[in-house]
């Protein structure tokens, strides 16, 4: 039998439900990150609206002119990169992160280079790093000149030029020369950039390195950003072809003056926008990171280090949001939320404040609090869990517990051995209500089966009597009228008396005899004697029946009594001829069997149906019909034949076979260790 | 002068039937339906001879403690349980109180004034002292047939009349079987079954064993009866 889930597992399975708990809470932290991430596009676009109110009106830090040079590249963004490992100034630009963002490529306009066929173009990329400003030329020139030291101009060799604004209005003006490669030499110049100004002595703050290589130079340099008072610095590479030491150079200096439409011929970088950068610092948003970007999308000032990896896309959406619709808006994404607002001047729009915050720090609140409270919720879980499978086990224990009890209370022929079960008597619950329900059943059911088994000695008493007085009248009548005392009326009705006697007789014999049996004084006995002895004897007192006797032949002492052994093979004798055909075999055998003797009692009658197999030995079953001999068959053989044995601490089974030719009926008994015996 | 019995019996028509059957054999007989008024009697008159059922209308055990009280007033005085509690405690108590003998109902009347006659004659050759002839011995065991006296290597055993039936048709043939028939019918008692007569036997063989205890005549032949085995 497949046993089937029990209340154990089945509460088990029902507390699957508690998983629920987990998911409630993943369902709970997402609402929580979405409420979170909102609040948070909310305040950035608070902030934006602030800082773009701020910038309210100013155009004057957006013009062209009012600080804010524009870059020589166009339609490149050149700004400095800010730089995480420190640059080696060795003339290598190996160390340099080389982002195409923030590398600008100069190429020469052939049309405005006729002096010469020679190639030119230049990378310039900016780095920024502990107040530093890192500047690598990659320069692609074919001819390289260098310096002659003897020469007080500067300019007769390939040399780089800067212009520094200054607070005064006044510019200052550099030149980058060596005379070898390697570390190279920085002097103030006037405005011809030809010769140095003072003493002519070289800048010592700024530091680079020259380096030669395969078409062309390499030139790091560094200038602290202290110099740049206006935080903007202008480049120009100057690329001398030809020309003598002492006399004027042929020399192009990149981007010319004509290229930038002469307006100027230096280049300025813009490091930042000094004034926007003032006003941020003031509004330092700590986290975030702010930026001011003008109508061409150019940035004028940024504020903090948000890396913004993978949002891009927002950025140029709520730029253009910005810019093109005049609309606050912001987004989330992965990493960071942004929120962008339109600076406005009068009705049109000078550009955008852009504020990104990582969501790292606000978005690791629920997770930390649920990282936190992990281990809780796991533990509770399983606590939970726990609690239900001991509440469960002890359900179960306690119902196992009363089965069990209530299984004992009613032995296997059916009496009730005890009327009161102590399995949660007085638990108050219905596992309690149960077993209360299942005692008073058994009361219910001893006072029955008490009623029943009564039921033949009372049934005895109260015939007995009026049967004595018929069977005396009778008599009597007999005596007083002898005439009619041959009637066949009177005999037949001495008759009748004679058979309900019988019957009243195997009624008292089965009801009386439990309590018999408790009084039987029991010797060891040889049963083999006397199932030999009680088969020979029967077999001369029955002819119609052939008798044989089979199995063990040495003495087997059993601890009983006598005349209960034979009134036992009576009963299983009288039980095999009755229901065996004339003339057939009984078959009698013993043999040893774990822990004692089995005698076997085998007819050839008709065979046992399997299912009554068990109450064959059961007080007044009966398959048969009054024998045809007019004596009753009231079904209590077969139960005296039990009720014997099981005094005896034996067995009654019906042998279940279907190869047999006949029904067998086998005795256990335990067999004695007394050392004498009768026969 | 006709002997006086007396019936104590609840149950109006068994009591007048029983009562007629022993009339009809000459014997005087008064009636009684319960313990009081037979105590009364006994008082006033003392029969020959009792009969009393055991249970006396509500008073179960009337039978006994009326058997109890009348041999405490004379010890040797004769009575017959004639009752339907047939189970072996209540026959046992009963011999045990000192009746004479323990019939069952429904019972043979013809039986029961045998076993009346029987009674009367040996209460009274026991009151006459009688040394009447009939002794007859089998070995060891002497049985008196006139006083049903039994002797047992020289020393008396105290038998029931039907256990002295019993065993002397056990003693009758030594050596042979003594059917269950047989011994029922010596039994002389209505419905005797091979229960009773086993129930007998081992009294009989108890009561032997008092006296002797390596006592081992009374072999079972079973599935026939049993047989005295002569030495």
């Amino acid at each position: 039998m497949t046993r089937r889930l029990g209340i154990v597992g089945k509460l088990m399975l029902v507390s699957v439900v508690l998983l629920v708990i987990p998911l409630l809470t993943f369902r709970y932290l997402q609402e929580m990150h979405d409420f979170v991430l909102k609040g948070q596009q909310d305040a950035l676009q608070l902030a934006a609206q602030a800082i773009a109110t701020v910038l309210h009106g100013r155009e004057d830090l957006f013009a062209e002119s009012g600080g804010l040079p524009f870059s020589p590249f166009e339609d490149q963004h050149c700004s400095p990169v800010p730089l995480e490992a420190p640059i080696r100034i060795d003339g290598n630009g190996r160390d340099w992160v080389q982002d195409p963002e923030h590398t600008c490529r100069y190429q020469r306009a052939r049309s405005t280079w006729d002096n010469t066929s020679d190639r030119f173009a230049f990378d310039l990329t900016l780095g920024q790093r502990d107040q530093q400003l890192y500047v690598l030329f990659q320069v692609d020139d074919d001819t390289l000149r260098y310096r002659n030291p003897r020469n007080r101009n500067l300019d007769g060799s390939d040399h780089i030029r800067i212009t520094i604004p200054g607070l005064d209005g006044v510019d200052r003006r550099y030149v980058v020369t060596t005379g070898e490669p390697g570390p190279v030499s920085a002097y103030e110049v006037g405005a011809s950039f030809r010769y140095a100004l003072g003493d002519g002595l070289p800048v010592r703050s700024m530091q680079g390195v020259w380096r030669e290589d395969q078409g062309g130079y390499t030139l790091e340099l560094r200038v602290p950003l202290a110099m740049l008072p206006l935080a903007k610095i202008g480049f120009a590479v100057a690329n001398v072809v030809s020309g003598t030491a002492s006399h004027k150079s042929v020399m192009g200096v990149f981007p010319s003056g004509s290229e930038m439409g002469g307006s100027s011929p230096i280049r300025l970088v813009l490091l930042e926008s000094p004034e926007i950068d003032r006003i941020l610092r003031a509004l330092d948003l700590p986290g975030a990171s702010i930026s001011v970007i003008d109508e061409r999308r150019r940035v004028r000032s940024e504020l903090g280090n948000v890396s913004h990896g993978g949002t891009d896309v927002h950025r140029d959406h709520l730029i253009d949001a910005a810019l093109r619709r005049g609309v606050v808006a912001s987004e989330s994404g992965e990493i960071t939320t942004t929120a962008s607002s339109p600076i406005r001047a009068g009705d049109t729009i000078v550009g955008a404040v852009l504020i990104e915050q990582e969501n790292e720090e606000i978005l690791a609140l629920p997770r930390l609090a649920l990282e936190r409270e992990r281990n809780f919720i796991i533990m509770a879980c399983f606590a939970i869990a726990l609690i239900f499978w001991l509440f469960a086990w002890r359900v179960a224990w306690r119902i196992h517990r009363l089965r069990d009890e209530a299984g004992d209370a009613i032995d296997p022929s059916g009496r009730v051995k005890r009327t009161a079960l102590a399995a949660d008597a007085c638990a108050g619950d219905e596992v309690g209500d149960l077993s209360r329900a299942v005692s008073g059943l058994l009361s219910r059911l001893a006072r029955y089966t008490s009623f029943l088994e009564r039921v033949p000695a009372t049934l005895r008493h109260e015939l007995s009597n009026p049967l004595n007085s018929v069977s005396m009248s009778l008599q009597n009548l007999a005596s007083e009228r002898p005439e009619v005392s041959e009637s066949k009326y009177l005999k037949s009705a001495e008759r009748g008396v004679a058979r309900i006697g019988e019957i009243i007789e195997s009624l008292t014999e089965a009801a009386s005899l439990e309590e018999a049996l408790r009084h039987d004084e029991l010797e060891s006995i040889d049963l083999a004697a006397v199932v030999r002895g009680y088969a020979q004897n029967f077999a001369s007192a029955c002819p119609q029946r052939r008798i044989r006797v089979g199995g063990v032949c040495e003495a087997i002492p059993v601890l009983a009594s006598g005349f209960r052994i034979e009134q036992l093979l009576d009963k299983l004798m009288d039980n095999a001829v009755a229901s065996s055909p004339v003339n057939s075999e009984i078959n009698l055998s013993l043999c040893y069997v774990k822990g004692g003797v089995r005698l076997r009692v085998e007819n050839q009658g008709p065979l046992i149906a399997k299912e009554i197999c068990e109450q064959v030995f059961e007080s007044m079953f009966s398959t048969r019909m009054a024998k045809a001999d007019g004596h009753p068959h009231m079904g209590l053989g077969l139960y005296i034949v039990r009720a014997i044995v099981e005094s005896l601490g034996g067995r009654a089974t019906v042998e279940e076979s279907a190869s047999r030719s006949g029904p067998v009926f086998a005795i256990d008994l335990p067999i004695a260790q007394a050392p004498t015996m009768r026969t | 002068m006709p002997q006086n019995i007396s019936l104590v019996e609840d149950e109006p028509d068994q009591r007048s039937n029983c009562a007629d059957a022993l009339r009809a054999h000459g014997y005087r007989v008064n009636a009684f339906p319960d313990r009081v008024e037979a105590l009364l009697a006994f008082e006033h008159s003392r029969p020959d001879l009792t009969i009393l059922d055991i249970i006396l209308g509500d008073d179960v055990n009337g039978g006994f403690d009326l058997c109890r009280d009348l041999l405490a007033r004379v010890p040797d005085h004769p009575i017959i349980f004639l009752t339907t509690r047939t189970d072996e405690i209540s026959q046992v108590s009963g011999l045990t109180l000192g009746a004479w003998d323990y019939l069952s109902k429904p019972v043979s009347l013809r039986f029961l004034v045998e076993k009346v006659s029987i009674l009367l004659r040996l209460s009274g050759r026991a009151a006459r002292n009688d040394q009447a002839d009939t002794l007859r011995r089998v070995g060891e065991l002497t049985l008196d047939g006139s006083r049903m006296r039994v002797r047992w290597r020289e020393q008396a055993l105290d038998l029931t009349l039907t256990e002295f039936r019993i065993l002397e048709a056990l003693a009758r043939r030594p050596g042979h079987v003594a059917t269950y028939e047989q011994l029922m019918e010596s039994a002389k008692q209505g419905v005797v079954t091979r229960n009773t007569v086993n129930t007998h036997i081992l009294h009989l063989r108890k009561k032997f064993k008092t006296l002797d205890s390596n006592f081992d005549q009374i072999g079972n032949e079973y599935a026939l009866g049993y047989r005295w085995h002569d030495e």
